[in-house]
């Protein structure tokens, strides 16, 4: 009996601390895929932006910057650096950092109606490419 | 005895613009380019340290004008050198992101610098 007193608590913590420690990691899992699934929303409506692009010269540069500045917003750009450092690994987040700036510089090149039908399907096949990686 | 260098602060909205532009200046006002050469360089050339606040601006610091602004400067200068010269103000929130985007944008210039 004393034996069954000492015994069943100890298996009792034993299970839970098991469980929890399991439940921890599908939490975990859990934020990771979510977060990927952002980012994969956000790439994508980054794409849709992009071939929507009125295709002529953008003189305005306010107007311009606030365009760019919403697509880089869909890339992440300065935002979640802890999700990003947490849940991307090391090639990821290098790729994703080298497509911010691939983008803009296509984006750049289509604002000044610079061959803009050939950027945007750089563009798009660039952004295609990270989320195969993703 | 320790080196004492002049600090000149520099208001990025009010000196420079509120939006800043693109990479290069082929791609219109404002460009990452613009900002090295006309106004990082200097800097450079006199040995003085520039302090720049962003809290005015009205549109980020975008991530191929930190690269071309940022990071061309310490690889021809070298990265302490760079440290030297050019301090983003981190006191207010925007500072601290776009400080921390510029070392980002610097250390992958660096790293490509060395392939």
């Amino acid at each position: 009996m004393k034996n069954y007193q000492f015994w069943l608590p100890l298996i009792i913590s034993f299970f839970s601390a098991i469980f929890a420690y399991r439940a921890n990691i599908y939490t975990k899992q859990q934020t990771r895929d979510s977060f990927k699934n952002t980012l994969r929303d956000g790439l994508k409506n980054a794409k849709y932006k992009i071939l929507e692009l009125e295709e002529r010269e953008y003189k305005n540069h306010q107007e311009k910057m606030l365009i760019i500045e919403s697509i880089s917003d869909n890339l992440m750009y300065q935002a979640y650096p802890d999700e990003k450092n947490n849940y991307l690994n090391d090639s990821q987040r290098k790729d994703l950092s080298k497509l911010q700036e691939e983008i803009e510089d296509y984006l750049g090149l289509i604002m000044i109606n610079t061959a803009p039908q050939e950027n945007k399907s750089f563009a798009v096949s660039a952004i295609k490419n990270y989320l195969s990686k993703l | 005895m320790a080196e004492t260098m002049e600090v000149v602060k520099y208001n990025f909205a009010k000196q420079f613009s509120k939006n800043p532009g693109l990479r290069f200046r082929k791609l219109g006002d404002f460009s990452g380019e613009e900002f090295r050469e006309d106004v990082l360089e200097k800097f450079f050339k006199e040995n003085k340290r520039i302090l720049i606040n962003l809290e005015d601006i009205e549109s980020a610091l975008g991530a191929s004008f930190l690269s071309e602004a940022f990071g061309n400067l310490a690889v021809k200068y070298g990265l302490e050198k760079f440290h030297k010269i050019v301090q983003i103000d981190t006191s207010n929130k925007i500072g601290e992101i776009t400080n921390n985007e510029m070392l980002l944008r610097v250390k992958e210039a660096l790293e490509r610098q060395k392939r």
